[in-house]
């Protein structure tokens, strides 16, 4: 099961398309939006009503919460509707597919900027804490006049708590700074031009998410996430590579001993 | 166990699983039996003022530790070799910019490959990695829009003394029974293009809106959409995903992977 979300800022509009559909099977009937936002310490479900035609449902900038997450399921799987949960579950399993079942998430200017990725958020991801590292000079644009972070988490307990992301030279070995960000948030990190270069990482401690990647230069912008280290290694020594390298990002935090 | 998996992934299993789509198989890797390095087909463009920014990691330094060379061989929309650009002791990330210029005035489009070579990597240490690249376009010098790459295709072995390039992960069927529907409606956009390359080692043939296309082995190609509502591509190739140029107010750019 996968999940959608949208992103929120002063600086552009963003709107949510979700088919109803998958990449290699026709349109499925019967389909509904929901939302699932945190109240009182729960997780609460509810419909959305939005504009939709047999394809796709639209949700429009004004409509959209920057931490509520969005999920399809079925009619007949109404049951969820209006409850509330302790914990994120696998609501649907209908956005189980290969290909990953994805939305297309998109930002824009009023003169026309526009930028736009397929984007998803597995349900799995949100049952694990971890690490992330995502190389920044890889989708900063140091002639642009703002680079931007988007982290989102999703968290399945629905709880928003404090965690950190640090910016770090993995050669020098040094962390250049470091930032309060929470669980179940569209966290926003500024990115200065002074920290675009080869050898930053953003990197996370406890919390997953995406790394979403925002930069503006007058009207124009570009959107796109970075992917996580396990992506780049296929063979099955994958995960004791990420992990020795995201405890070299440990170590490096650990000897900095910032507060 | 072993002895049926062997026969579930056969040439003629997977031919016939994916003729009558029964538990498709639309990309494998387990046929390489050594270290290898993969890439994707990745698109660069350069007609009409594009460029495109090519920003990669060093997958065996940051993994391994290891010193090593990274190759990007640039071929155009016929799979005609153009250029080879060898990197040495890269950094822990870098960019090259694909222009007219840098390609000596050569305007059009393509894919590239990129590869990573190191003699320190032995066969039996079964090392796999993938360089899945972000590409900035730009259109008439307009901040690039980044996209990253979308579907594997090519492997060669790290060894240095071994160049062997094949082009089989993503699987094909004898007839085009498959179906690629794009997730997004593209009516906010003036003019949508996709841009689509061959990953397989076979012929492919597709069909959009109703035209028949074929791609020979490394062929690329540029189509326009018309309907922008609902794009939809047939294909013989398990694995056909489309990048997305899409323009808006005729200056405006949003690349993205279908």
């Amino acid at each position: 099961m996968n999940f959608f979300f949208s992103l929120k800022s002063r600086y552009f509009r963003s709107d949510l398309i979700v088919p109803k559909f998958k990449n290699r099977k026709p349109i499925s009937k019967n389909l509904l939006l929901f939302k699932a936002q945190i109240k009182n310490k729960l997780w609460q479900i509810k419909k959305v009503n939005c504009v939709n035609n047999k394809n796709f449902f639209f949700l429009k900038d004004r409509v959209i919460n920057s931490n509520d997450i969005y999920f399809l399921a079925f009619k007949s799987e109404l049951s969820i509707l209006n409850k509330e949960f302790k914990e994120l579950q696998n609501f649907s399993t209908f956005t189980n597919s290969s290909p990953a079942f994805r939305s297309n998430l998109k930002i824009y200017l009023p003169k026309g900027g526009v930028s736009s990725y397929q984007s998803e958020y597995p349900f799995d991801m949100t049952k694990k804490n971890g690490s992330i590292a995502s190389p920044i000079s890889l989708l900063s644009q140091k002639i642009a006049d703002k680079n931007f972070i988007f982290f989102k988490n999703i968290f399945y307990k629905p709880i928003i708590v404090n965690f950190y992301g640090y910016l770090i030279d993995y050669t020098k070995k040094i962390v250049l700074k470091k930032f309060l960000l929470k669980s179940n948030t569209t966290n926003i990190i500024n990115i200065e031009n002074k920290y675009i270069y080869s050898d930053v990482y953003f990197f996370t401690d406890n919390f997953l998410g995406i790394p979403i990647y925002v930069n503006k230069l007058r009207e124009h912008l570009s959107l796109e996430h970075t992917h996580p280290p396990h992506e780049y290694v296929l063979s099955s020594d994958k995960f004791n590579r990420v992990n020795l390298l995201k405890h070299k990002f440990y170590e490096i935090i650990k000897q900095n001993k910032i507060k | 166990m072993k002895l049926l998996n062997k026969i579930k992934l056969n040439s003629f299993s997977v031919a016939i699983r994916n003729l009558f789509l029964f538990k498709p198989v639309d990309m494998r890797l387990d046929h390489i039996k050594e270290s290898t390095s993969c890439s994707d087909s990745f698109c660069w463009r350069t007609d009409d003022k594009f460029t495109t920014l090519v920003n990669f990691s060093d997958l065996l330094k940051i993994f391994y530790d290891l010193k090593s060379k990274v190759c990007i061989r640039i071929y155009d929309a016929n799979n005609k070799f153009i250029k080879k650009i060898t990197i040495l002791n890269p950094s822990t990330t870098n960019s090259i910019l694909i222009s007219k210029n840098f390609l000596g005035g050569y305007e059009g489009y393509g894919y590239f490959s990129i590869h990573h070579y190191s003699n320190k990597v032995k066969n039996k240490d079964n090392i796999i990695i993938s360089n899945r690249c972000y590409l900035g376009f730009s259109y008439h010098e307009s901040l690039p829009s980044f996209v990253h790459g979308n579907a594997i295709s090519s492997h060669s072995p790290i060894q240095q003394n071994k160049r062997i390039r094949q082009n089989n992960i993503v699987q094909t069927s004898l007839i085009s029974n498959q179906l690629y529907k794009v997730q997004n409606d593209c009516s906010f956009y003036e003019k949508v293009e996709i841009f689509l390359s061959n990953p397989t080692e076979s012929v492919i043939k597709l069909e959009i809106e109703n035209k028949i296309y074929t791609l020979n082995r490394g062929f690329s190609k540029i189509i326009e959409i018309k309907n922008k509502k609902e794009i939809l591509i047939r294909s013989n190739c398990l694995f056909l995903r489309p990048v997305l140029f899409c323009f808006k107010n005729k200056i405006y750019l949003d690349v993205f992977h279908g």
